[in-house]
Parts: C-alpha cells; sequence; structure tokens
C-alpha cells in the first residue's frame, strides 16, 4: 500500500472510531488504538476537520486540547436539540464570561495567573465552572493544577477549536498579558 | 450618592472600570487617581464586609491611594511608579477580556451548538447486547412468582394504614355540635357507639379539652358514676 492510501485508512479509521464514541477522545488513546503516534493522530484529525467544514456534511470535528469529537453542526442546533431533547442552557453570568474568556484565550492557567487577570480570588468561581462543566483541570500531573475550558464550552459556542474565536491570534499571544500573567508582584489575595 | 452593593461587581477592577467609564475618562494614572476618592467611597458605604471578598478591593485601594499621593505630592518622591503602571496595564487588559466576554456572551445566546450523542454508543462495563444465557421461560415463571410474593406485604399494608383515625380535633367539632343542639349530654351514652379503645380515649381527651376551655361542664356525682356534661349558661 501506498503511504497516501494509508493515510487515508488511517483518516477513515479515525472517523469510524469518533462516530462510535459520541463523546471526547484523547488523541493519545486513539493513536494506542490504531498503533501510530499521536502527531499522526492529530494530522489527519485536522484533515478530516477540513473535510467536514465543506458546508455539505451534517457534521464536524472539535479539536481541544489533546481531544477530537464528532458532533452535529452547529447550523442544525436547534433541530438537534428538538430531537435529543437536551436541556436548554441557562445564561452565564458576569463573572463567569469573565473567567471563561481568559480562560479560552489564554487557558491552561493556574489559579494565580487567572487571579492576575481578574484581580479578585477564583477559587469559587473555578469550582461553580467546573460544575457546570465548562472549565477542567488539565491532565498533566502537577502541583499547581491548571485550568482549561472543556470540550462542551466549544460545543455550546459552536467552535470546532479555539483558534476561531475572534482576534484569538493577537490576544493569546499578546505581550502585555504574557507580563501580566508572569508578574507576581500583585498577588490576591485569599490563596 | 448611589445605592452600593459589592455583589454588583464581579471583583475591584470591574468596580474601578466602570467608575472610570462612568467619567468618560481614558485609563491612566491622572484618571486612576481622580475616581480613588469614589472608589473609597464606594468600600464605606458596602455594610457587612466578608472579609475574604473585600481584601482583594482593598488591595487595590491601596495602590488607588498611593497613586493619587504621588500626584499631589510629586516633590515627597513617594517611589511606586511601578505599581501605578502595572495597575494601569492590568485595568487595560482586563477591559479587553470584558470585551471579549460580551462576545462570547453573544455566542452562547446564540445557542447554535454542536450537539453529541446524548449517550455514548458503548456501554460500560460487562453488559453485551446479545441474550443472556440464563433466560427461559422456566426462569422467568420463577422470577415471577418471587415479584408476586415480594408484593404481597405491600398489598397487604394499605389495609392497616387506611384504616380511619379519629383525630381530637374532629372529636371536639362533635362533642360541640351535639352540645350545641342538647342541653345535657350523658358520657356514657357519647361512648356506647365508638368502634375501639382508641375512639374512647380520644373522646375523653376531646371532652377534657372542652371543659379546659370551658365551652362544657362535666359533673360526676361519685366515683364511677355517670358523667353528665352540660353547656356552661
Amino acid at each position: 500500500m501506498s503511504s497516501s492510501n494509508n493515510k487515508i485508512n488511517l483518516r477513515s479509521k479515525l472517523e469510524s472510531i469518533l462516530f462510535a464514541a459520541g463523546k471526547p477522545l484523547s488523541l493519545k488513546k486513539i493513536a494506542d488504538m490504531l498503533a501510530v503516534t499521536t502527531t499522526e493522530v492529530e494530522k489527519v484529525a485536522k484533515e478530516l476537520e477540513q473535510i467536514y467544514i465543506d458546508g455539505q456534511h451534517g457534521l464536524e470535528i472539535i479539536l481541544h486540547q489533546g481531544e477530537v469529537v464528532m458532533a452535529t453542526r452547529p447550523e442544525h442546533s436547534e433541530l438537534v436539540k428538538d430531537f435529543i431533547k437536551a436541556e436548554e442552557l441557562g445564561d452565564l453570568t458576569r463573572p463567569q464570561l469573565e473567567t471563561l474568556s481568559v480562560l479560552a484565550y489564554r487557558g491552561p492557567l493556574a489559579k494565580a495567573e487567572l487571579e492576575q487577570v481578574r484581580g479578585v480570588n477564583c477559587s469559587l468561581i473555578l469550582r461553580n465552572l467546573m460544575i457546570r462543566g465548562l472549565v477542567e483541570m488539565t491532565a498533566e500531573n502537577s502541583l499547581t493544577p491548571r485550568y482549561q475550558v472543556t470540550v462542551d464550552f466549544l460545543r455550546y459556542l459552536g467552535l470546532s477549536s479555539l483558534d476561531k474565536l475572534p482576534e484569538y491570534e493577537t490576544l493569546s499571544k499578546d505581550e502585555v498579558l504574557n507580563q501580566i500573567i508572569s508578574g507576581q508582584t500583585t498577588q490576591p489575595s485569599g490563596e | 450618592m448611589y445605592e452600593i452593593r459589592l455583589e454588583k461587581f464581579t471583583g475591584p477592577l470591574d468596580l474601578l472600570l466602570q467608575l472610570i467609564e462612568q467619567e468618560k475618562l481614558d485609563i491612566s494614572e491622572v484618571s486612576l487617581a481622580q475616581v480613588t476618592d469614589q472608589y473609597i467611597d464606594y468600600l464605606k458605604q458596602v455594610e457587612e464586609l466578608n472579609p475574604e471578598e473585600v481584601a482583594d478591593f482593598l488591595v487595590v485601594a491601596a495602590k488607588l491611594l498611593l497613586i493619587k499621593s504621588r500626584l499631589l505630592l510629586p516633590s515627597l518622591n513617594l517611589g511606586g511608579e511601578e505599581e501605578a503602571e502595572e495597575l494601569e496595564r492590568q485595568l487595560r487588559l482586563y477591559q479587553r477580556f470584558i470585551n471579549i466576554s460580551k462576545v462570547i456572551d453573544k455566542m452562547w445566546r446564540a445557542k447554535r451548538v454542536a450537539w453529541i450523542r446524548p449517550k455514548p454508543l458503548i456501554l460500560k462495563g460487562e453488559i453485551s447486547s446479545g441474550p443472556p444465557v440464563n433466560l427461559n421461560s422456566e426462569n422467568l415463571m420463577q422470577a415471577l412468582t418471587r415479584v408476586i410474593a415480594a408484593l404481597e406485604p405491600i398489598i397487604k399494608l394499605p389495609q392497616i394504614t387506611l384504616q380511619r383515625g379519629i383525630s381530637i380535633t374532629e372529636k371536639i367539632q362533635s362533642l360541640k355540635a351535639m352540645i350545641l343542639k342538647k342541653a345535657h349530654l350523658n358520657w356514657q351514652s357519647l361512648i356506647k357507639e365508638a368502634k375501639d379503645k382508641t375512639e374512647v380515649i380520644v373522646s375523653f381527651l376531646a371532652l377534657l379539652e372542652l371543659v379546659k376551655q370551658r365551652q362544657l361542664i362535666a359533673e360526676q356525682s361519685a366515683l364511677f358514676q355517670e358523667i353528665n356534661l352540660s353547656r356552661p349558661e
């Protein structure tokens, strides 16, 4: 078999797995199943995302922080919502919106880094967003846990990845922001 | 002065930003100094401060005071240029995120959700999709017998619980009604129709209650003699 055939083969295997899973899977897990590297999985996942984005499909591929899931197109949100009888989503409060914005553009962040931007203690708001399934701790094992938005958050906004957010490129690499996040001179209280 | 509640603000930066925007100022060292008094007035008016919540507000208040003092008394060389710059930077950045959070709010409210299956197709655990090996009519019959046997006590239960209880209140009502009709009543005749001991006891308690309320007078000539009931005149 030629290498391009191999790739198509891998892509179609990934597509089958994503369809059957119906929930976010880590690239690592898929890589293990298909006996290839995580990088290879990520590459074909991105290809698949491009294929589905052509406007002729009813599905899309969401890629976020090493996880991938197949979901219905946001254009059909109402239709599918009625069909699966999903519950209505309540509005987000202002503190929730602030926290999610910072984490979406700059996550994963440690609690102290998030507080550096918001100027206020964030323990409660993080817990509350984790209960709502919009924020999660990263899988990495470290002494200071880091927080990021979840695949569900992306789904609710109808985004296939975070870089589809407005001004993502500029804000996610903003210098001022880097300085503030790394500068620990004004630690908020109540650590 | 306006009504103040700290909960209205998501944090000290939110309060600071709203004060500056209210004055239609740009974020600068001068504008920070200008809203310092308002910021501190604000904190003073909040009653029953939750110490943890307020700590963050006070940190910013201290910075504002330093900035203002520096501008008012430049000759004193108080230092703190960095703090001023940093607060300014922090506030500008915060403002950007406020703007972004409005965009995210709009996206959230647009309800353009990419749905996934409500339940994953793969079931966790040992459940397989084929029929269980021990599924046959004999087992089914036995299982149903067990279910019926288990149901029996439940079916019997209501007969006891549904037995009508007589409350003292009810008895009081009926005693009152009777005494209104007749001027005199006899206790023994009253309990003749009682179905069980409970009713006798309840009737007696009702009688005592009515005597206590002075709605009834009970007389007994001697021990174990008849109790005559009458209306107080």
